[in-house]
């Protein structure tokens, strides 16, 4: 469970990076870090990274557009860098890797794991905007 | 002329916002919200490199504003300005003259300095790292890594070269770094130095958004910005790849 500390701050890093006002660093990194928890509950239950991803994505995408309505901001401001170490960098590395050792066979299982991640990141981000929208967005302009 | 003067606002809105790094329904949105405050009916077309605004007044008199966007950048703050600046314009508390010195200024606005940037980035990866698993041992070699990388590469990206390029050169600067820190016995795990490293260059806005656009019906924006995503991630991949190829030949002899 430490890696939800770890993801605090990798969240408030990215945050700099995408130019995060300041003081909406905090929240960004506290969305961060619950999708950190729920991907590490997620994992423990199913084994499966896909469900771990798409579960916190959906959980940092409800926590964004909850925050967007505290601070009257753009969801966007605490999904992207709150997903961002979601991203499946690890297997583009591996695909990568294997690829270089001619292993065909475990690149394409790593290149295909990381197509699905993405996808996985997308779908979940997108169940929620698309739900809310449905159901709290009737008194908006 | 007044016909002029909304129309240049809601295209420099529509600029800056594509310009930072907003989702293309954002831009669409924001650019229409301000033209039908000023009674226009307006058509937005949005994609990733294109702005295309056309309004039609009272009279039926038809002006359109066209605007090209060469390079796009994240930056959420401006993102944010801009959005509350076409909140205040809807509510008519900024006026016509107003509002062109008000977005003037967001545009101008500067960034967080690079240092903290690249800081930001290290810190980013760093804890990354340690989240696939790394050890302490390795946090000291990737955030010096990810420290020496992105200082070469902010300062290359002042002179707007292509994404394409400068994450391929990245990548290759990042992997030859982590590469002799791990011979020299600084760090344990040449693997998770390298997979903290990639993370500040890895191109999940594109990705996300790409998949936004798509579910919001803007085909064409999705297919742009995910093929832009697939290429970043090809260079970042072929740079690694590469350099660990070249390596291994080189101890091969």
């Amino acid at each position: 469970m430490i890696n939800v500390v770890y993801m605090f701050f990798s969240v408030i890093g990215f945050g700099i990076i995408f130019n995060l006002p300041l003081n909406l660093l905090p929240a960004a990194a506290f969305s961060g870090a619950v999708g950190q928890a729920g991907y590490t509950m997620m994992m423990h239950y199913s084994h499966s990274p896909i469900a771990a991803t798409v579960f916190s994505s959906i959980v940092i995408g409800l926590l964004g557009e909850i925050m967007a309505r505290m601070y009257k901001k753009p969801s966007t401001m605490f999904v992207i860098p709150g997903i961002l170490p979601l991203v499946p960098g690890a297997y583009i590395y591996q695909t990568m890797l294997k690829l270089v050792q001619d292993n065909i066979k475990e690149a394409v299982h790593y290149g295909l794991l990381t197509a699905f991640l993405s996808i996985g990141i997308a779908a979940g981000l997108i169940m929620v905007t698309t739900f809310w929208n449905l159901f709290f967005d009737k008194d908006k302009k | 002329m007044a016909n002029e003067k909304g129309l240049t606002i809601a295209a420099a809105a529509a600029e800056i916002l594509l310009k930072n790094g907003a989702e293309t329904s954002r831009v669409e949105t924001t650019a229409d919200m301000i033209l039908s405050s000023l009674g226009y009916i307006s058509h937005t077309f949005v994609t990733p490199t294109t702005i295309i605004i056309s309004i039609e007044d009272e009279s039926g008199e038809l002006s359109t504003a066209i605007r090209r966007v060469h390079f796009r950048l994240i930056n959420l703050s401006k993102v944010d300005m801009v959005n509350s600046f076409s909140r205040d314009f809807c509510m008519g508390k900024i006026d016509l003259d107003e509002g062109i010195k008000y977005l003037n200024a967001i545009d101008r606005k500067k960034r967080y300095g690079t240092i903290y940037r690249v800081l930001g980035g290290c810190l980013g990866a760093s804890m990354s790292m340690l989240i696939f698993g790394g050890t302490w041992a390795d946090f000291l070699p990737t955030f010096i890594t990810v420290f020496i990388t992105l200082s070469a590469l902010y300062n290359i990206e002042k002179h707007e070269i292509s994404v394409f390029l400068a994450n391929l050169m990245g990548s290759i600067i990042l992997t030859m770094l982590a590469l002799s820190f791990t011979q020299m016995g600084f760090g344990d795990s040449l693997n998770k130095i390298v997979i903290g490293a990639i993370m500040p260059l890895v191109p999940g806005v594109a990705i996300t958004n790409g998949a936004r656009d798509f579910m919001s019906g803007d085909l064409i924006s999705g297919t742009a910005r995910t093929a832009e995503a697939v290429m970043i991630a090809i260079a970042i991949a072929a740079g690694v790849g590469v350099t660990l190829q070249v390596w291994l030949y080189i101890k091969g002899i």
